[in-house]
């Protein structure tokens, strides 16, 4: 088993219910954290971070919305053929997950399967102020 | 208070008569919802989208379409609720689409709808691997497309 992913969950894609959107791991329609059309989703190793330090870095630090962190194994994104790389770029435990192989029908597929993964893991971190949305 | 919006009518049939709904602006829904109005899951979830700023995102992205959420919330209520189906969860993408999603049985399943051209794009995926993801395009200006999403799920819900 490889090391844990950390993906925060920006609110939009948090229900009443706490059921997450398979668009928290679709780069193509959350857009990311590089704008639109990018094929790459930030996350935090978790092997330099835990996830409460990693929430704190991105909602303080970042000022970026999250209500919490979900987790992936490094193994289940590369079976998907999701590529993990640790490029350390803006913070040290920066890692991108690379959607750059797969077509967009087959992103929107990776991104349900990479959820089911993760909800089945639990929430590393929250969640934290569900239904309290940010505009 | 304004009863009236710009948002699309739609079509609807009922004992072989065609008739055209014009649905409530969502500024009116939500002052109903203000002034403690009960009013179902689906419904306070389009309200919600509706108060996007910017999309999904941090200042980013394209916000929901207001006429098109009144278009889709009165879409969904008259062509989808009420057929003994679980009941959408709707969340919007950075592009100021909004999704519809299912969870049934080993199947994950959504709508990615366009507000503005009302299209869809349907998704299925079993998450077993067992079988093939299937894509399909819809008009959901068309009775028959809600009918075909909604007999697709209870297909997949009895596998």
């Amino acid at each position: 088993m490889g090391s844990l992913l950390l993906r925060h969950i920006h609110p939009s894609f948090v229900g009443g219910d706490a059921r997450v959107s398979s668009r928290a791991f679709d780069p193509l329609r959350s857009g990311g954290e590089r704008g639109r059309n990018q094929r790459v989703l930030s996350v935090y190793d978790g092997s330099l971070i835990s996830a409460q330090s990693a929430f704190d870095h991105y909602t303080g630090e970042l000022g970026r919305s999250s209500c919490g962190v979900l987790a992936l194994d490094e193994d289940e994104c590369v079976a998907l053929g999701v590529a993990v790389e640790r490029d350390g770029i803006g913070f040290p435990e920066h890692v991108n997950l690379n959607f750059d192989s797969l077509s967009r029908g087959s992103i929107k597929e990776a991104a349900k399967l990479l959820l089911a993964h993760a909800v089945d893991r639990g929430w590393q971190y929250g969640p934290v102020n569900i239904g309290a949305r940010r505009p | 208070m304004a009863m009236t919006t710009q948002a699309e009518s739609v079509e609807t049939r009922e004992n072989g008569m065609e008739s055209r709904i014009s649905p409530l602006s969502i500024a009116a829904i939500g002052n109903l919802v203000n002034a403690g109005v009960e009013v179902d899951a689906v419904t306070k979830r389009v309200v919600e989208s509706a108060t996007l700023k910017y999309g999904a995102l941090d200042g980013e992205g394209t916000a929901p379409d207001a006429d098109g959420l009144a278009w889709l919330n009165v879409s969904l209520h008259i062509h989808h609720l009420d057929q003994g189906l679980p009941e959408p969860h709707l969340y919007p993408s950075q592009d100021g689409a909004v999704g519809c999603e299912w969870s049934v049985g080993d199947y994950e399943c959504e709508v990615e709808v366009d507000l503005k051209r009302q299209l869809g794009v349907w998704t299925s995926v079993d998450l077993t691997g067992e079988t093939q993801r299937e894509e399909r395009e819809l008009d959901l200006r068309t009775t028959a497309n809600w009918n075909w999403i909604n007999e697709r799920l209870r297909s997949l819900a009895a596998a």
